[in-house]
């Protein structure tokens, strides 16, 4: 089971991806725009260049796949460190985000997608949620239908796809009829950018940093081969991605930022001991939450039930101690030369992306109830 | 046997034990300490069941346990209402670990359970401690509002790295003001008015020992917390699946669910602080501040739990028919038991911050 700690090589990482931080990107936060999360070029480039002679390019990524092989305790540490700097918000272009959803590539898919985009030499956006299926993601209705000469045709539209702009592909979730050999069901394409009826209706402007799209796809044809996983199979993919991204994305990055607001509220003296204390130890708790659920991941066990836990309690607590540091500082805290308030601004969507906050507890409660899921879920535990 | 295996079987051990006691909760009066033939009745019980001594060494008598295993039959116990009276019960048989200068007939008797040792740590300034020219160390000052059960023997009251050991009838040394509290526990005061304590009764050099003993039983609480927390949920998810109000079992309401992911959450994040706690002290390090922690955050979680739970049953759950009203009653001493909550968070506040830093 999680023992509390860090294995070592995982924390000299983690202490390399902290300096860097330091002295690498905190330095350029005041470049960071107020509404987007984009650098000029020359210093993107400088950035990811300085990352890649550090090594601490694709870190998570498992070494069979060219990466370094620290997992998803590697991950929530290397993304902790990324998050004491605004501009973690760079993490998509800084080989910071493994694409789990790629690992099921077959072989002519993995030297077109998977090892590019390890590579960072391409990049995709991740397509699932359309205006009336959000956090209840079974429900879309873009309709992929085979046209009987090799190819599916896609229409419909998705909405919030975050990085869809920048991105050379995305991973579309459609709705595939049923045929003789599977069911009806979800399946998930990749879909290259250019692809005629594939199309970037508008951006969406939000209080933070990023800025999702909105998808159009009409009469789309994707070749059969762009099926990633198998057809009908992509919600159960889905789930063990967004299991993932429930402990390994948003939390480090909740709890680094929230981390970081309260060492400068103590430094700058603007609130005593009795006031910072007991949101250290929300915080420390919902960090041995992330670990102990990212060591389970890393030994290939189920952590959904555990992921919601995870999110839900990181999220909202990381939001309020970011809330109550701001509140401290006062106007300082609510204005452009502190982190606070763009920190506020950009992980404010943490509790509604990947599912929502109460979508989690609602999968929490209803694991309990339904008898899914223990009180008792620590992996290794006595009982 | 592995240390999951030693668990499993403590666990198993506790729990059985449990069972086999809990119609005595029945017996449990409403306030106050239980009554000598309860005492008696889990005493013989423990011993017969072999859980004695769990953290004392297996060469005074003892379990050995390590702390792992104490803290999963901690959680045991605190299943059943008999367990938040742990301090009578179950601190029968323990061993004050680590504090040199009590003698060997001292901690051999403590360990078969003829004694019982405590300790109280005092702030800086609120006895006075001085040497006499007659090598007796003289104390005075007051300590208001100690737990009875730490005065019923031997008592260490420490300040800084220096202690005496005070027993019942030392000239110059009264516990006064017995007053009941909202539970079993009752507090009294310690006065000490020019006593005199002779230099077999005077340790220096135990401020380390003390610290690790008081890690171990802010510990054994936070255990505690987590196991009657997690009993009473369970008890409130049975409720709440077969409980049906307009036409719905209670299981179906998002506003029970919410009451439910709340508590799940806080619990969760209890027990893996506690197991952190334990593991960190098994493995031979520092467990002082990863126990503080574990108790903050567990007494707390177990508090705002069990009240929940009550809030799950209504009108029954406040009642005394069900052991839920009585839980809370009880645990809300843990929260300032062993340190105040809020003053320990505090004052943990540079470890928990360097902690997060890393």
């Amino acid at each position: 089971m999680w023992n509390g700690v860090l294995p070592e090589k995982t924390q000299t990482w983690k202490d390399r991806m902290r300096s860097f931080v330091e002295r690498e990107l905190v330095p350029r936060e005041s470049l960071l725009p107020p509404f987007a999360s984009r650098l000029p070029f020359a210093e993107l480039r400088d950035i990811v260049a300085g990352l890649r002679a550090e090594g601490l390019w694709g870190l998570a990524v498992p070494q069979a796949l060219g990466g370094g092989g620290l997992g998803f305790v590697g991950l929530c540490a290397l993304r902790e460190a990324l998050a004491h700097t605004t501009l973690w918000s760079l993490a998509p272009l800084l080989g910071t985000e493994p694409p789990i959803l790629l690992y099921d590539c077959n072989a002519e898919q993995r030297e077109r997608y998977l090892l590019p985009t390890i590579r960072g030499e391409r990049q995709g956006c991740f397509a699932l949620t359309e205006r009336g299926a959000g956090s209840d993601a079974a429900a879309i209705q873009l309709r992929a239908d085979p046209d009987g000469d090799g190819h599916y045709v896609l229409n419909g539209a998705k909405i919030f796809t975050s990085h869809a702009d920048e991105a050379d592909y995305a991973l579309v979730f459609g709705v595939t009829p049923a045929h003789a050999d599977h069911s009806a069901g979800i399946t998930l394409f990749l879909v290259d950018h250019g692809t005629p009826g594939f199309e970037i209706v508008r951006q969406l402007d939000t209080m933070g940093g990023d800025r999702p799209s909105e998808l159009r796809f009409e009469n789309c044809r994707v070749p059969a081969d762009r099926v990633l996983g198998e057809v009908g199979n992509a919600f159960t993919m889905a789930q063990r991605w967004f299991a993932c991204d429930r402990v390994a994305l948003q939390p480090p990055i909740a709890i680094g930022a929230a981390t970081r607001c309260l060492m400068l509220a103590r430094s700058a003296g603007v609130a005593s001991d009795r006031e910072i204390g007991p949101m250290s130890l929300q915080l420390d708790a919902a960090r041995e939450m992330m670990y102990a659920a990212a060591w389970k991941a890393d030994a290939d066990l189920d952590i959904r039930h555990e992921a919601s836990m995870v999110k839900a309690t990181a999220t909202t607590v990381a939001l309020h101690v970011v809330d109550r540091v701001i509140q401290w500082f006062g106007p300082d805290g609510y204005g452009p030369n502190l982190p606070m308030e763009r920190y506020y601004r950009d992980i404010r969507r943490f509790t509604i992306a990947a599912g929502t906050h109460e979508i989690q507890q609602f999968v929490v409660a209803r694991g309990l109830l339904k008898g899914y899921a223990a009180l008792d879920c620590v992996e290794g535990g006595v009982r | 046997m592995t240390t999951e295996d030693d668990g499993q079987k403590w666990r198993r051990v506790a729990r059985d034990l449990i069972a086999a006691l809990r119609p005595l909760e029945e017996s449990l009066p409403q306030q106050g300490p239980p009554g000598v033939a309860i005492a008696e009745a889990v005493h013989r019980a423990r011993r017969a069941c072999g859980l004695w001594g769990l953290h004392a060494p297996r060469e005074v008598g003892g379990l050995g346990l390590s702390w792992r295993q104490c803290a999963v039959v901690q959680e045991e116990w605190h299943r059943s209402l008999l367990g938040l009276w742990s301090y009578q019960l179950f601190s029968a048989g323990e061993f004050p670990p680590g504090v040199g200068g009590l003698g060997s007939d001292v901690v051999e008797a403590c360990v078969r359970g003829e004694r019982r040792v405590h300790q109280l740590q005092v702030p800086e300034g609120s006895l006075t401690f001085q040497m006499g020219p007659d090598g007796k160390m003289m104390v005075d000052g007051v300590c208001p509002g100690v737990p009875a059960w730490k005065a019923t023997d031997l008592l260490i009251v420490a300040q800084g790295d220096a202690g005496v050991v005070c027993t019942l009838g030392l000239a110059g040394y009264a516990v006064v003001n017995r007053r009941g509290t909202m539970g079993s526990a009752e507090l009294v005061d310690l006065v000490f008015q020019g006593c005199r304590v002779g230099p077999d009764g005077v340790l220096e050099g135990i401020g380390d020992a003390l610290a690790r003993w008081q890690a171990m039983q802010r510990l054994q609480l936070a255990a505690g917390a987590v196991g009657a927390a997690e009993y009473c949920l369970e008890r409130a998810l049975e409720h709440l699946r077969g409980r049906v109000t307009f036409g719905k079992p209670l299981a179906d309401r998002q506003a029970m669910q919410w009451l439910v992911a709340d508590s799940a959450r806080e619990l969760h994040a209890s027990r893996l602080l506690v197991h952190r706690a334990a593991l960190q002290a098994d493995a031979g390090g520092d467990p002082t501040h990863a126990a503080l922690v574990a108790k903050v955050v567990a007494t707390d979680a177990a508090c705002a739990i069990v009240d929940r739970v009550i809030q799950m049953y209504g009108g029954y759950g406040y009642c005394r028919d069900l052991p839920f009203e009585h839980f809370w009653r009880e645990l809300r001493l843990y929260r300032f038991l062993e340190g105040n909550n809020e003053e320990l968070a505090g004052l943990a506040t540079s470890d928990v911050l360097a902690r997060l830093d890393r």
